[in-house]
């Protein structure tokens, strides 16, 4: 027994040491892996990038309404921003094609939202959209709450946290956590008409924060629709004139896919622009076309460059232990056995790269997402996210795989060695 | 019969190595093979240890033809059945005279204990007080006794020597001879030396003696009287 544990210790061993010694020659794994590592990361946050600007990912059976030649969603109504009247979302609702429409309201008044905070008073003009409460049961936990009552829920955007606790830090206030902001106390004030005229009227109402969302990409707050109508109504009722509430988009969910075109097409003939899973599908995949292209290309160099390096590395490995191995061919190993420590050597020493690889590529990825916004301003609502640990397996699965086959040919070299050549030399 | 080789073959391009080789070795016995240099020696003791295959002919151990056997049992074959002794010894640089001696013993998937020859090993070669050094560190003569512990720490059958004292001085080829000479009669174990040194050809049971591929049996007779000339000269 002693003696089996002396053998494994002693093959250990043998083997480090050999891991050692070869380590350099997969240097170029490093490079690689890092470069995968950073083309993960980007086109994971590429992709959350893409599909949250198109407002949320579509199911299949789901599909987006927007205004006539509009392509992108207008949240915030401009002089000239094209809508969905509330005359033509009501046709859309009573059409027997769907199972629910759900969509994104805006008024044509501003929102002014006051708060205060110890002591100090701070008001801003924000946009506000209205959504249904089942809009947002795919989209939070909380949508029950999300209803129209007083104080009035409100939504705001993650970013919002930041915004906020910058203004503190200039104060010299201490950041507030995400959780202590939920339930703050607001005060919106909805306005319209220009200011000292008699079209000028103003409504006030206690609002609190509901909860904060990164998913529904929205750049102002967010309140229930049914708010926004009371606001709409109470504004026709005391002066006859519309309060402008209308559709950015609708979202609908279609009873049967397969109709789906004949559904598109009648959506179509109402003069809307119309996207489906498809349209979103195409709009990533061609962003990922981009991204794909440079950086398979990219790989495809580093792994060629790293392949012949690997096996030049190997093959003078092969060379200068060629003694060695005629010696062990001599005295007992079988050509397998000779092939297979080549081999696994070879996988050890990319797995220890891809590890390296993995590490050095996100320490690369957390250095850049710092960075980025700094000299690009543009892209700071790209969030670069490090690797996970699946990444991690894939890495040292991968760059053992490329050391390995890259080391594959030397190795048949090794075992087929002309030993008596080699022993004598 | 331990080993019987028959109508052994081997050409390299046009050269003719080895033409129509045939010879046996029985326990016990020595068997001395000699010839220029280059002429093939080294090639028929690589084709006996299955390391090479001969173009054509059959290498019978106990029987069985060993180059019909596939790389796996001919592994096995050289590690259990097969002592080699090289002419520059060939020990691991970075691996101690006692990681070497016991290295054959390791290969196998379940080692057996080899302390108890090992350490008889140690007494019989005597070698007791290099056991833990490298063989950078070590004579010619030290490294040859530690090479030769290596080729019979597995007890084997056969000792195939390649130019075993090639590269050492007198006395201590000498004590390789008589190395031998106990190895032969005190372990009953069969050896095949390719050799230069006539001292080694005087211990052989057998001297086969190669040129131009074709394998001749000398007589003991005239070796002896070889020797005896070669001698007298030197005395004059």
């Amino acid at each position: 027994m002693n003696f089996i544990i002396y053998k494994i210790l002693f093959i250990a061993k043998d083997n480090f040491t050999n891991i050692i010694r070869s380590v350099v020659s997969s240097f170029g794994i490093l490079f690689l892996i890092s470069f995968f590592v950073i083309y993960i990361s980007l086109r994971d946050s590429v992709t959350s990038y893409v599909k949250g600007n198109l407002f949320d990912n579509l199911a299949s059976d789901e599909i987006k309404i927007l205004p006539k030649n509009t392509k992108e969603i207008e949240f915030v109504k401009r002089p000239g921003s094209r809508a969905i009247p509330l005359s033509t979302a009501n046709t859309i609702r009573k059409m027997p094609d769907f199972i629910s429409v759900h969509g994104v309201s805006r008024i044509g008044f501003t929102l002014r939202v006051e708060g205060e905070m110890l002591g100090k008073t701070k008001r801003m003009y924000v946009p506000v959209c209205g959504v249904d409460r089942d809009f947002l049961k795919t989209r939070t936990n909380k949508w029950r709450s999300f209803t129209n009552r007083r104080p009035v829920p409100i939504i705001a955007p993650k970013f919002s946290i930041d915004m906020l606790n910058n203004y503190f830090a200039m104060d010299n206030i201490d950041p507030i956590p995400e959780s202590e902001l939920i339930g703050f106390p607001l005060t919106l004030t909805f306005a319209t008409g220009a200011r000292n005229t008699e079209e000028r009227k103003t409504y006030d109402f206690e609002a609190e924060v509901h909860s904060f969302t990164d998913v529904i990409n929205i750049p102002g707050v967010i309140v229930p629709t049914d708010f926004l109508k009371e606001i709409a109504q109470k504004y026709y009722a005391e002066n006859r004139k519309s309060a402008g509430m209308e559709y950015a988009v609708l979202f609908a969910k279609v009873k049967d896919v397969d109709k789906l075109p004949q559904t598109v097409e009648e959506l179509k003939k109402l003069g809307l622009n119309i996207q489906s899973q498809k349209d979103v599908t195409e709009k990533t995949s061609k962003a990922m076309r981009i991204i794909d292209s440079f950086s398979l290309g990219v790989i495809a160099i580093f792994f060629l460059l790293t392949s012949i390096s690997i096996f030049n590395s190997y093959l003078t490995i092969v060379y200068i232990r060629s003694k060695k191995f005629s010696l062990k061919r001599i005295l007992g190993y079988s050509k397998l056995r000779i092939l297979f420590g080549f081999i696994f050597e070879s996988a050890c020493v990319g797995a220890l790269y891809g590890l390296a690889g993995y590490f050095t590529g996100n320490m690369i990825i957390r250095y850049f997402s710092v960075k980025i916004p700094q000299f690009l301003p543009s892209l700071s609502s790209i969030t670069i996210a490090e690797s996970g640990t699946d990444t991690l397996f894939l890495c040292i699965v991968i760059s053992s795989a490329v050391s390995a086959v890259s080391a594959l040919i030397p190795a048949i070299f090794a075992s087929n060695i002309n030993l008596f050549k080699a022993v004598r030399r | 019969m331990l080993l019987s080789v028959e109508n052994i073959n081997l050409k390299f391009g046009k050269r003719i190595i080895l033409n129509n080789v045939s010879f046996k070795a029985d326990t016990g016995k020595i068997i001395a093979i000699t010839g220029k240099s280059g002429c093939g020696k080294t090639t028929l003791l690589g084709i006996v240890s299955g390391l090479l295959n001969p173009d054509s002919g059959k290498v019978f151990y106990n029987n069985k033809n060993i180059l019909r056997w596939g790389d796996f049992r001919k592994s096995h074959f050289r590690n259990k059945e097969i002592g080699f002794v090289f002419q520059f010894f060939n020990l691991m640089p970075d691996m101690s005279s006692y990681q070497n001696i016991i290295f054959p013993a390791l290969i196998r998937l379940f080692p057996r204990n080899v302390k108890k020859e090992l350490n008889s090993l140690v007494e019989y070669l005597n070698i007791k007080d290099i056991i833990n050094h490298y063989p950078t560190t070590l004579s010619g003569g030290e490294r040859q006794r530690v090479a030769i512990a290596r080729a019979i720490i597995n007890k084997p059958k056969m000792i195939l020597a390649d130019e075993p004292t090639g590269n050492l001085d007198n006395t201590t080829a000498e004590d390789i001879k008589n190395l031998f000479i106990k190895l032969k009669k005190e372990e009953n174990m069969s050896l095949i030396i390719v050799t230069h040194d006539k001292r080694l050809v005087e211990i052989a049971d057998e001297h086969l003696h190669l040129e131009n591929g074709i394998l001749k049996k000398q007589s003991k007779q005239k070796d002896t009287k070889k020797i005896k000339a070669v001698k007298t000269v030197k005395k004059k």
